[in-house]
This record gives structure tokens, sequence and C-alpha cells, in this order.
């Protein structure tokens, strides 16, 4: 089993969350085909022998009322060395500060 | 212990029985031997004690996950709605408007002993201009299944909520 903390925003490089894309997405129909996408890497402390399980979790949370609070996290790309946390940002969304926690682990 | 206390024994006869070693030089690599030994038999203690929570937690549990998405209409044809996304009935600064929805899990097959659950927050879509009020709790936690409750209040709406659950049974049935 393997867990950790992750954070990101508006002073990391690339950050592409912080400002609106314009229009607004289906709120409704999982991830609209047209949000603004963030991934950041994480490498596991040690190897697992297989892709493990993963979940993600938000729990530090900064962004503009105004643009609604319209987010979607996901973990991508697992393999046995890391894996990639995906923030899907809804097109009229601004997004300052996302955070949370991961843990990982093989049934 | 890397070696048995015969083969000291055995090593150490061996040494003193070649005229170039004297008594003091096997005494004194006798005691590097057993400093070493200690050392490395202390260090690995401390490796697995420093590691015991990452090593021990899930390892052979029985762990169950699931995920889930709520709004007004992924609950249509549900027995319970979610009305989250709309306005409170009661003024709004009253406890009235305290409102839940409850997400019951069922557990298949059930779990031997009482299981732990942990929630996870993973989309939320709340309509622009509103305060964000959020409550994601955890219930009712029995063997063959437990509820999560999510809870607003005041004038907030909460139009779609994804929330991965993960359960979990450390100790053997």
């Amino acid at each position: 089993m393997d867990s950790g903390g992750w954070e990101v925003g508006y002073e990391r490089r690339g950050w592409n969350l912080g400002t609106p894309k314009g229009g607004s997405g289906d709120p409704i129909e999982g991830i609209p085909q047209n949000s603004r996408i963030f991934t950041y890497h994480i490498n596991f402390k040690k190897k697992f022998s297989s892709p493990p399980h993963v979940v993600v979790s938000v729990s530090t949370l900064d962004e503009w009322k105004n643009g609604g609070v319209k987010w979607i996290v996901e973990p991508s790309d697992v393999s046995n060395d890391g894996f990639d946390v995906t923030i899907y940002a809804y097109p009229e969304s601004v997004i300052y500060t996302i955070g949370g926690n991961w843990l990982a682990f093989q049934r | 212990m890397l070696f048995s206390a015969d083969h000291l024994l055995a090593s150490l006869t061996r040494l003193l029985s070649r005229s170039s070693i004297n008594l003091k030089t096997a005494v004194a690599i006798a005691c590097i031997w057993l400093a070493c030994t200690l050392a490395i038999t202390g260090i690995r203690k401390y490796v697995i004690e420093f590691h015991k929570e990452s090593i021990v937690i899930f390892h052979g549990a029985d762990v169950r996950d699931g995920l889930f998405r709520l709004s007004e209409p992924e609950t249509a044809s549900d027995p319970d709605k979610w009305r989250l996304n709309h306005s409170p009935d009661a003024d709004w600064h009253t406890v009235a408007n305290f409102r839940r929805f409850v997400r019951h899990i069922q557990f298949i097959p059930a779990f031997g002993q009482f299981p732990s659950v942990m929630t996870f927050l993973g989309g939320l879509v709340i309509p622009p201009g509103e305060n964000v009020r959020l409550m994601v709790s955890v219930k009712n936690v029995e063997k063959d299944g437990c509820e999560i409750v999510i809870s607003t209040w005041n004038a907030s709406k909460i139009d779609s909520i994804r929330v991965h659950w993960l359960a979990y049974q450390t100790s053997p049935n």
C-alpha cells in the first residue's frame, strides 16, 4: 500500500485552470467534452509488482464562486511506478488551487 | 542472527590455531563481528517498525470499493430522488434547511466483521455564485452495508457530486 498528498495551482507551470474557457459544460453528463484538463504525475515510493488500484480525493479547494464550483478528479495512466492525477475543470470554472490525498493498494 | 554460536566457536578455534593470530586479535575480530551483527539486526528491526503501517494495512485485507455520481437526472428512476440542487423550502437561514441525501451501499458478500468505511470526494458541480456548503459522512455501518450521507444547508445548492467509497476489514473473520 502507498499513499500521499497532492496539491496543484496557479503557481505551477502550465496551470491552465485559472482562466475560464468560455461557454458552459453540461453539469450532468460526466466529463464535458470542452473541459480543461490538467495532469500531475505522482511516483510511488516503492514500485508495485503490478498496477495497483488507486483512489484520489479532494480536501483542499480554492475556486472562484462566480464561475461555479465544477470539477472532477480521477487517477489515470496507473502503472507499477506511479500514476497521473487528472483534473477536469468545466469551461466556466476558475480554480486557483486544488489538492487532496491518494491511496494505492493491491487487493 | 547471521551465524550460530557453534559457528563462532569453530571460527575462533581455527583462528587461534594459526600462529600468526594471537588471542588479542581473535577477540578484536570477534567483537567487530558481534558489533556488526547487532547493528544489522537493529537496523532491520528499525526499518520494519518504521514502515509498519504501510506494510500491515491492507496486506491481506478484504477491501471493497465503489464510485457513484448523484444528480437529479441520474436519480430520476430511484426511490430516493436527488433534490439538493433545488432551493430550500423554508427560509434559507433556518436550521430546517439542513437537507441531505442518503445513498445505501450494499456489501456483497457481507464482511465477516464490521468494516471501516472511507469516502473520497472526486467531483463537484455547484452553480455559479452559490456558496459551498457540503458534508459527506458515513452512517450505520453494518457487515452487509452502510449509508453515505451527502448534506448541505442554508441556501446552497449542489447540482452533482461524485463520491468514491472504500470499505475494508483488516482482521480475519
